[in-house]
Formats: structure tokens, C-alpha cells, sequence
């Protein structure tokens, strides 16, 4: 069933059009990763969904709400999490979502237990009395999660929710979102890179110039995955240049490309042969230091889907 | 009534600030000093052998200032302090409410606020009800110096609770209008730019409209515009020595203080009520009028916002 249904909506933001004609349904429990470059699109679809920028024409449907007739009512079942956002000052984390929770309409006898739940949630209980003005980035980032949470919301909206934060940052909100995704809640998140959401997406849809590009399970977008094909990073201490001849001669292996040192190519097979991959490398006297399938991989696919790499969408 | 969980916040955030302490001990400093100054004038300056009540106030044509003065300390020093508590009012409230909607935008919590899924109206009373009552609190600083008058005497119950009534009123009328500004404002200093233009409109643009209008002999037309005016409205509240005072002075400002304790409408004969009732009619409908508009502003999907000028004048703030 579908949670959220946009039907050719098209909106403006700061004066210029940023959604042309677009058409798109999410699923009651999905994973979307919505993925385009600046400017494409991304930020003004999910400020649409949470009832923030009025579309200018077409008809947005989340969770049987209109859009249009009643905004108030789809902002009470979307939780948003902006790319740029701030604190109170004055005001600790505890105080920060017990005013949240108020103002959400969670009631006075569950409000202490939800935001004690929350704070549990994204770690930052121990921390509930320090000054939420004072926190480093990705300890807000995870307070706002909690923020966008406290009224149990059946869609989650998250714009960028890693970018500028350091790998620390990113693993912690990484591992909250996973959390989070267990919950059953319909997630959609903007990003420049997959890559880090890859464990918490299911699907991505590629936005271009505020129209749809296309959209895929995650698997297809990597290139066939679901069909046994994934790319391999490597990293090796010494003798990069003959690494490209011992591969190819390995089962499964194709594509292999070397760029500034990395090696990757692409495998075709199970993981029992992949390990095969490896040991022949060993085997050869090959000190490898790094083998793994790369995030690289999604990086350069989101990139690619974004530039309009065409092929890659329909793989 | 989750609106009030703005206002729990605004207050816990202003309060815990030294801004709020420092503008409190200000306005107490400040009134002290008013009260002090007032009464040194009133009873120094002042004959102390009266012509008291009834010799000089009704006494016909030998009623002088000085005489009204001496026998009215008490009236004068309360509506003194009233007129500037109400000029008080018309600094703190503007920039008080001013910065309630755009401060938010400024740093980035709007969306915030907006997504938690309250109704646009309920940001708008929360932020309304948490900016008039920390102006309220401000000026409630000023009360004990009312303890003065009360020592001359000769202020009527009635008298006070109509002035009461009027400067919670004014409270309200300003707090809107800061909020509405806010509303449209992308920062809190170009709101207050707006408010206090639009305070500054109520004080001085009602009187260089009633004269414009009764040079062009419109006066019985344009009298009624001076209800709109705080602290004309407030001379109307004593209107017997109002009146008095009034006949001292040159004719074309006599309407100002004597409202004859009944008001023409807009020249319509036969609907006559006194100044400060119009004023607290019109501070109604004009509160519930910025209202309505700040609740539009500050919904970003308001279905009004659907035309293309509503967007134009209402949608500032969200563009």
C-alpha cells in the first residue's frame, strides 16, 4: 500500500522551479534514498512531504491526507529532519524535547517516558542536562532524530542527515538509522552519497532538475547485485602494476580499473568465490592490505545516476 | 492546548537570560525615577494652599492649570505614569514580539516548529500570549509607583479599571502587530522596522491625519481616528477634568483631551460613545485582524497563499 503519492507535483522555492511534474508512490514501510546533485530537487521534495513548501500544482496524497486541504494534518505524521537546523538557546536537551513532545501533542503522562525512550535512542541520555546549544554536530544531528521521532510518526524525512559529519559522527547516526528502520517506519532520506546509507536504504530514486530520473531497488542499482555482481575495492602494499593481469585471470573477475592507486573491479559470483579471488591474490605473493566491496561503488553510481548516466539507471 | 507549550518555552528561554533581568532593572530604575520626578513636580511646583475641588475645578471661568493640578494630584500623577507606562508599552512590545516569529527563521528552528504539527494559529497565540505576558511582567515592574497616586487619592475604582483595560489593550493591539511583522520578516531587526513604523502610525500618523482631515473640514469625520491613538484615548478615562483641561487649551487641539466622554462615529449622528470604548472596539478587531494575517504568514501551504498576491504580501517571510 502506498504511503505517500505525489501525482505530477510541481513546487517553487525561492523563487525558482525545483519539482517539475513529478510523479512518484513510496510504499508503507520502504527505504527510499533520494539521490541528485545540488539543486536537483531533493531538499524541495522532502519540505513538500513534510507540508513546508505548497505545491504549486498536482496532487501530493501522504497517508491519506491531501496535501493541499489539509497541511497541518501531514505534518502531524511526518517526522523532518532538515539539512540546516538549529537549537534553542538556554535550553537542554531535556528541556529541548519535552518542549518538542508538547508541542507534537504527545500527552503530559507519556511525554517524560517518550523523550527518556528517545534520548535512549540516539545515546544521549547521559547527556539530557547539558545545554543543547552546546552539542558537537553529529550529537544535534541525533537529537534532532529523536526530536523528529517524538511523536511516532509513520514517515520519517531526512535531508542529508551526514553530511559534514566526521566518520565517528557518521557511523553513530548510521547505526541509530538502522535502528530506526527496525522500527517499521516509511524513511526516506536525501543525500549526495549512498555510499554510508546503503545498509538503511532499500531503494533509491534519482532526481534530476526536479523531475524523477528513476527509480530502482538498491540492489539493481549496483549494478546487478541481485544477480550475483558487485564491485571490489583493493588496496595492495607494493607491485599495483601487475595486480590488473593476476586478476583478470581469476574467475568471476571483470572490469578491472586502476585510478590514483585504488584498484577495483567487478565480481561475478558467490562469496565463496570471491574468497578464491583473495587467496589466488595471496597465493601469488600479493601483500594485500585492504579487500572489500567499496563504497566507492554507490558513490560512483549516485554520481553517475545524477549525471545522467542513463544506462546505469535501467541496469 | 499544546500553544501553550510556546508559551512555557518562550518564558523558561527569555528568563533564563541576563537580557530579561537587565531590561527589568531597567524599567524599575526607570519608573522610580518617573514617579519621583512626578511627584517633586506635582508637589513642589504646585501651590500648597489648593483651591481644591469644586473652588477652582467648577468654578467657571477662574480655573487655571496649576489650580486643576492641586486639586487633582492624585489623577494627574496615576495618568501621568499610565501615559508612560503606555509609551513603555510602545517600545518593549514591538521588540519583544517582533523577534518571536523571525528569530526563529534566523536560526533555523521554524521548520522545526511548523513540522511538530501544530496549527499555524496556535504558533501564532503562543507566540503572542509569551510576548504580551513577558511585556506584561516588564511593566508590571512599574506598579508599585501607582502606590503613589493612590496616596494623593481621587482616583475612582472605575477610572482604574477602565485604564487597566486599556493598557492590556495596548499590550495585546502592540504584541500583534510584532507578531505579524515577525511573520513577514526575514530578520527580527526588519520586523521591529516594520512594528515600530506601525506603532509610530497609531501614535503620531492618527494625529497628522486628524489634522489633515479637519483642515479639509472633514473634523467630525477624522475625530474618531484619535481613538486610535493610545494615548489620546487615555485623557478620555477622566473626562470631566479632561474636559477642563481641554478648555485651556488652543481650540484646534481640544479634541484631543476632551472626548466630551461621547464619541460621534465617523460624523454619524445619534451613535455616540465614549473615546475609550471605540478604542477598545477597534483594538479588538484589529488584534483578531493581525492575528488572522500572522496565521497566514506563517503557514507556508495556507490555501490563500494559492493567490498570486496574498503570496506576494503574506509569503515574505517563507520565500
Amino acid at each position: 500500500m502506498a504511503l505517500i503519492e505525489f501525482e505530477h507535483v510541481s513546487a517553487r522555492r525561492g523563487g525558482a522551479q525545483a519539482l517539475q511534474d513529478l510523479t512518484l508512490s513510496v510504499d508503507d514501510g520502504a527505504s527510499l534514498g533520494l539521490v541528485g546533485p545540488n539543486g536537483s530537487g531533493k531538499s524541495t521534495l522532502l519540505r513538500v512531504l513534510a507540508g513546508l513548501t505548497r505545491p504549486t500544482e498536482g496532487r501530493a496524497m501522504i497517508d491519506g491526507i491531501d496535501l493541499r486541504r489539509d497541511p497541518t494534518g501531514v505534518r502531524r505524521r511526518v517526522g523532518y529532519v532538515p539539512e540546516q537546523f538549529g537549537v534553542y538557546p538556554r535550553l537542554t536537551i531535556l528541556q529541548y524535547l519535552a518542549f518538542f513532545a508538547q508541542a507534537s501533542g504527545v500527552s503530559q503522562w507519556e511525554r517524560r517516558n517518550t523523550v527518556d525512550t528517545m534520548l535512549r535512542v540516539v545515546d544521549l541520555y547521559e547527556a539530557r542536562n547539558q545545554e543543547a546549544a552546546g552539542l558537537s554536530r553529529g550529537s544535534r544531528r541525533r537529537l534532532a532524530l529523536a526530536r523528529a521521532l517524538l511523536h511516532n510518526p509513520p514517515i520519517l524525512l531526512l535531508d542529508d542527515p551526514l553530511g559534514g559529519l566526521d566518520g565517528r559522527g557518521r557511523l553513530e547516526l548510521v547505526e541509530v538509522l538502522k535502528e530506526v528502520r527496525g522500527m517499521g517506519i516509511t524513511l526516506l532520506v536525501a543525500t549526495h552519497l549512498l555510499a554510508d546509507l546503503a545498509q538503511v536504504c532499500d531503494s533509491v530514486a534519482v532526481l534530476r532538475a526536479g523531475r524523477l530520473a528513476g527509480a530502482m531497488p538498491l540492489a539493481a542499482a549496483l549494478g546487478g547485485e541481485g544477480r550475483g555482481r558487485q564491485r571490489v575495492t583493493l588496496e595492495v602494499l607494493e607491485g599495483q602494476g601487475t595486480i590488473g593481469a593476476l586478476l583478470v585471470q581469476q574467475a568471476g573477475v571483470l572490469d578491472v580499473t586502476e585510478q590514483e592507486g585504488a584498484i577495483s573491479f567487478v565480481y561475478e559470483g558467490d562469496r565463496a568465490g570471491l574468497a578464491t579471488v583473495l587467496g589466488g591474490l595471496v597465493g601469488s605473493g600479493v601483500r594485500v592490505t585492504h579487500f572489500g566491496r567499496g563504497p566507492e561503488g554507490l558513490d560512483e553510481l549516485s554520481a553517475a545516476l545524477a549525471e545522467g548516466d542513463d544506462a546505469r539507471i535501467s541496469a | 492546548m499544546t500553544w501553550t507549550s510556546i508559551v512555557t518555552k518562550e518564558l523558561t528561554s527569555r528568563l533564563q537570560g541576563r537580557l530579561s533581568y537587565v531590561i527589568l532593572t531597567l524599567m524599575a530604575v526607570a519608573f522610580t525615577g518617573l514617579v519621583l520626578g512626578s511627584f517633586w513636580i506635582i508637589v513642589t511646583s504646585v501651590p500648597t494652599l489648593v483651591p481644591v475641588i469644586g473652588s477652582s475645578a467648577g468654578g467657571g471661568g477662574a480655573v487655571t492649570l496649576t489650580g486643576l493640578v492641586a486639586g487633582y494630584r492624585g489623577v494627574f500623577l496615576f495618568f501621568a505614569m499610565a501615559f508612560c507606562l503606555t509609551a513603555a508599552i510602545g517600545v518593549i512590545a514591538p521588540a519583544v514580539a517582533s523577534a518571536s516569529i523571525s528569530s526563529e527563521r534566523e536560526e533555523s528552528t521554524f521548520d522545526l516548529l511548523l513540522s511538530t504539527g501544530l496549527a499555524p494559529r496556535s504558533i501564532v497565540f503562543g507566540k503572542l500570549a509569551a510576548s504580551a505576558l513577558f511585556v506584561l511582567l516588564v511593566i508590571l515592574t512599574a506598579v508599585p509607583g501607582f502606590a503613589m497616586a493612590w496616596m494623593f487619592g481621587g482616583v475612582g475604582p472605575i477610572d482604574v479599571i477602565l485604564t487597566i483595560v486599556l493598557l492590556l489593550s495596548t499590550v495585546l493591539l502592540f504584541s500583534s502587530i510584532g507578531v505579524f511583522c515577525s511573520s513577514l520578516g526575514r530578520t527580527s531587526a526588519v520586523a521591529a522596522l516594520y512594528a515600530y513604523g506601525m506603532v509610530f502610525l497609531l501614535g503620531m500618523g492618527t494625529i497628522a491625519l486628524y489634522f489633515i482631515g479637519a483642515s479639509a473640514q472633514m473634523e467630525a469625520t477624522v475625530r474618531p481616528l484619535l481613538a486610535l491613538n493610545p494615548w489620546i484615548t487615555l485623557f478620555s478615562v477622566p473626562d470631566q477634568i479632561s474636559g477642563q483641561v481641554a478648555q485651556m487649551l488652543p481650540f484646534q487641539y481640544r479634541p484631543f483631551l476632551d472626548s466630551g466622554a461621547q464619541q460621534d462615529i465617523f460624523g454619524m449622528g445619534g451613535v455616540r460613545y465614549p473615546r475609550w470604548a471605540l478604542t477598545l472596539v477597534l483594538y479588538t478587531l484589529l488584534t483578531g485582524l493581525f492575528i488572522l494575517l500572522s496565521t497566514v504568514a506563517v503557514d507556508p501551504c495556507h490555501r490563500w497563499k494559492s493567490n498570486r498576491w496574498a503570496r506576494a504580501i503574506l509569503d515574505r517571510g517563507n520565500s
